[in-house]
C-alpha cells in the first residue's frame, strides 16, 4: 500500500513537472533570451535603470548586486550559524 | 522562485508602505507566536540561521537558464523552519539582498509578502499532503511548486494592485506580460522543486528528526 501510494507520489510529481517544462518553454520562446530584469523590463515597458552589476561571474553563472558586499553579509552569516549551532549543540 | 525584479520609485510612496506595513505585521505575528512557546525551540532557531545563510548565498546567483534566473529555497525554508520562523528569514533576505544591490529597498516589503506566502503555502502542502504522498521527495517537489505557483499569482497581484509609475500600458497588458514572466517562473520552479525534493528526502534519511512530524 505504502508502495502504491509512494509510485504515485511519483507519477504525480513527474506529472507536474512536465507540464510545467512545456509551459515554461512555451512562455520562453514568446518572450526570448533574456534575464528576469529584463523580462520585467519588457513586461511593463519601462526603461531599464540597471542594477548594481556583480564583478563576479563564471560559466554563465553570475552574482547580481556588489560581490564584495556579497562575501562580507555572507562570511557573517556562515560565522554566525556556526555560534547559534555550537550554542545550541544540535 | 517569484520576486519583483523592479527598481526603487517603481511603485508610489502610498504603495511602498501599504505593503511594508503589510509585511511588518505578518513579521510581527510570527515573532510574537516564537515568542509565546513556552521555551526556544533551538532546533528550528538554528535550522532557521542555516536556512537564512543558504537562501541568501543561493539566491544571489543568476543561474544561466531561460536567460538568468534566480532560486530562492524559500519553500524549503518554510518545510524546514516553519512558517513562523520562515516570515523572519525571508524578510532578513530581502533585507540583506537589497543592501547588497539586488532589489530596491521599497519593494522589500511586497518581495517579502510574496515570500511569506511561498514560505507559508510550501509548509501547509507539505504537512497536508502526508496522507496522501508518504514519498519525502515528491512531496516536498509537489509542495514547492504550489508554493512557487500561489508565490507568483501574489507577485502579479501586487503588482496590478500598485501600478507602476510612469507606464501607460493597460491592466490587461501588464497581466499578459506579467504571466508570460509567472510561466518562465514555473520552469524555474521545476529545478527549485528537484533541489528541495533531494534536500527534504536527504535529511528525511539522516536526520528525520529535523523534520516535524516527519518521525520514523
Amino acid at each position: 500500500m505504502i508502495e502504491l501510494g509512494e509510485k504515485k507520489g511519483i507519477g504525480i510529481f513527474i506529472g507536474i513537472l512536465l507540464f510545467l517544462i512545456i509551459i515554461s518553454l512555451a512562455a520562453y520562446s514568446a518572450t526570448g533570451d533574456i534575464g528576469i530584469e529584463e523580462r520585467f523590463t519588457h513586461a511593463i515597458v519601462i526603461q531599464n535603470w540597471g542594477e548594481v552589476e556583480g564583478g563576479w561571474g563564471w560559466s554563465g553563472f553570475a552574482l547580481e548586486g556588489s560581490s564584495l558586499l556579497y562575501a562580507v553579509i555572507l562570511g557573517i552569516l556562515v560565522v554566525a550559524c556556526y555560534g547559534i549551532y555550537r550554542h545550541f549543540s544540535m | 522562485m517569484a520576486h519583483i525584479h523592479l527598481e526603487d520609485g517603481s511603485f508610489s510612496l502610498f504603495y511602498v508602505l501599504v505593503w511594508w506595513t503589510a509585511a511588518i505585521i505578518l513579521v510581527g505575528i510570527a515573532i510574537y507566536l516564537m515568542r509565546s512557546e513556552k521555551r526556544p525551540n533551538r532546533r528550528k532557531i538554528t535550522l532557521a540561521a542555516f536556512c537564512t545563510a543558504a537562501a541568501f548565498a543561493i539566491f544571489q546567483v543568476s543561474i544561466p537558464i531561460f536567460g538568468g534566473v534566480h532560486v530562492n529555497l524559500t519553500p524549503l525554508i518554510g518545510i524546514l523552519a516553519g512558517p513562523a520562523a520562515g516570515s523572519l528569514v525571508v524578510l532578513i533576505i530581502n533585507i540583506l539582498s537589497a543592501a547588497i544591490g539586488h532589489g530596491g529597498w521599497g519593494l522589500i516589503g511586497a518581495n517579502t509578502l510574496v515570500n511569506i506566502v511561498e514560505v507559508f503555502v510550501g509548509y501547509s502542502c507539505f504537512r497536508l499532503l502526508k496522507s496522501m504522498i508518504p514519498n519525502l521527495f515528491s512531496r516536498a517537489g509537489i509542495a514547492t511548486i504550489l508554493g512557487l505557483l500561489c508565490g507568483n499569482i501574489v507577485m502579479i497581484l501586487i503588482i496590478v494592485i500598485s501600478g507602476v509609475q510612469g507606464v501607460n500600458q493597460s491592466t490587461g497588458q501588464i497581466l499578459t506580460g506579467l504571466s508570460l514572466i509567472a510561466a518562465v517562473n514555473m520552469g524555474v520552479a521545476v529545478i527549485e522543486a528537484i533541489i528541495t525534493g533531494l534536500i527534504v528526502s536527504y535529511i528525511g534519511k539522516v536526520r528525520p528528526d529535523l523534520l516535524v512530524g516527519e518521525q520514523p
